[in-house]
């Protein structure tokens, strides 16, 4: 038995640090996700002729956001990949140790993801502009400095809160191997029963109160909740594991 | 021009050297530890073609505002020249939309009517022959164009009209070669989503309203214009008044 007494916090940061390193590997996956909803986003999110000879095409980088949303998931559910758990058996941790360092590794992939939406979509722009040989139009009103760190922080909250989910997956389905067979079935199944068997406007009003706040301050706080009990209920399952299988 | 569609490619491959060149210099060191040995090529190439992408964006803006003019006053989308050709409505109404007006001599007694790059992609052309008795040896060219308003902002600027050349006893019409294409780029959801302005950000296309296009042309009385064939040109119409 070791004398030497070992800082929590510093095995946390080792091992993150680690993982760091390990799964860069996974950031391909963010770019293929984000070439995908490039492809999707060229053909503009609307294209029509209207009037005098005039062919509108509109872009947005709605697509990109989601699709960064679904690498977050997935990378959420890989994280915990049994290669992952190998990696760091023979390290000095604990669950909580792992389950934190996987936590903060979510976080700094949610902030890359982040800037690679914002650059992203300046290569959407830049790539249609030059190769329709129309001319590029952006809305009159521009962004202020405020509007747009706002706009930025919900972009990183929305992508937080999938990376969250993801992770919230993947412990289920180490929890279960039935899960992962019922996790898919389960959510198809949701979005065809709930309706049923939940009233519209709970629906409604459920999704309004988490996502449709006009205060980004009370959205940025429940998104934060609804993520921290996540990863809250990930650790506590987590914990109930066995060591190694 | 040249040298503004070659710079960028000439800055992403510059750029793209120097990423491939600092991965060759990290990666000569063998890593040792347990962690992957699989590089992210393809991400490192991808984000270094979003920091080029930036850059060029910078350096080489290649976008516009569009611009809102002030020359609307109460147009609500009537429309105006169909009725100004249908006589229900006065010339006069209209002057704010005057583009041009271009006075040219008149010697025969036919106005010859020149097309050129007339194909399917022009749709409207509106044009009133107005015969007035105070001319004598000359024609007059007016043109109009109504704004092209798309989600309360007018973009008339970029939308391609019929231009009209006059010389003596002849009017030479160009029409546009192809469509206009106009990109227009929305903030994407998060960014609308706590927008002040709703209606600001409400995005493109809530409202459309094409423009329109009339060519007024004055003729003295007894001249002929010669537009028989103009009338097969996509929508066009073309009526002659008397000025009273």
């Amino acid at each position: 038995m070791s004398s030497q007494g070992v800082k929590f916090w510093s095995i946390v940061w080792n091992q993150f640090l680690l993982k760091l390193k390990a799964n860069t590997d996974m950031l391909t996956g963010l770019a293929i996700f984000q070439v995908i909803a490039l492809i999707f986003s060229f053909g503009g999110n609307g294209s029509f002729n209207y009037g005098s000879g005039v062919e509108f095409n509109i872009y947005t980088s709605d697509l990109i956001v989601i699709f960064t949303m679904i690498w977050l998931i997935v990378i959420g559910v890989q994280v915990l990949r049994p290669a992952g758990a190998l990696m760091t058996y023979s390290m000095i941790a604990n669950r909580k140790v792992d389950h934190l360092s996987n936590i903060i590794w979510l976080i700094v992939m949610t902030g890359i993801a982040t800037v690679a939406v914002l650059l992203a979509n300046v290569l959407l722009q830049l790539i249609t502009s030059y190769f329709s040989g129309g001319v590029s139009l952006l809305p009159e009103v521009q962004l202020s400095i405020g509007e747009y760190v706002v706009g930025v922080c919900t972009i990183g909250l929305y992508l937080l809160l999938a990376s969250a989910c993801g992770y919230f997956l993947g412990v289920l389905s180490q929890w279960n191997e039935l899960v992962k067979v019922f996790i898919p079935i389960l959510l198809i199944g949701a979005l065809l029963i709930v309706p049923n068997m939940v009233s519209e406007g709970v629906i409604i009003n459920v999704f309004t109160f988490i996502f449709l706040d006009e205060l980004f301050l009370l959205f940025a706080l429940k998104i934060l909740i609804v993520t921290g009990l996540l990863f809250f209920m990930s650790m506590r399952m987590g914990n109930r594991l066995e060591v190694r299988k | 021009m040249g040298v503004f569609l070659l710079a960028p490619f000439i800055i992403s491959l510059f750029l793209l050297l120097i990423v491939f060149y600092f991965l060759k210099r990290v990666f000569k060191v063998r890593n040792r530890s347990t962690t992957s040995k699989k590089k992210p090529i393809f991400f490192l190439v991808y984000a270094s073609l979003l920091v080029v992408a930036l850059i060029i964006s910078v350096v080489f803006p290649n976008h516009k505002l569009v611009p809102l003019k002030d020359y609307l006053g109460d147009y609500d989308g009537e429309a105006y020249f169909y009725e100004i050709m249908n006589n229900e409505r006065s010339i006069d109404s209209i002057a704010s939309f005057k583009q041009s007006e271009e006075t040219h001599s008149m010697s025969g007694d036919v106005l010859e009517f020149n097309d050129t790059n007339v194909d399917e992609y022009f749709q409207t052309f509106n044009m009133l022959i107005v015969q007035d008795s105070s001319l004598t040896d000359t024609f007059t060219i007016e043109t109009y164009e109504t704004p092209y308003i798309y989600d309360g902002k007018d973009i008339s600027t970029y939308v391609p009209s019929v231009e009209l050349n006059g010389s003596d006893g002849n009017v030479e019409l160009h029409f546009p070669k192809k469509n206009a294409i106009l990109n227009m780029y929305d903030f994407s959801f998060p960014f609308k989503q706590f927008a002040k302005d709703e209606e600001a950000f409400s995005g493109w296309g809530s409202f459309q309203l094409p423009s329109d296009f009339l060519t007024i042309i004055y003729i003295p009385e007894g001249v002929t214009p010669n537009v028989a064939h103009l009338v097969g040109i996509g929508d066009a119409h073309v009526k002659m008044i008397k000025k009273e």
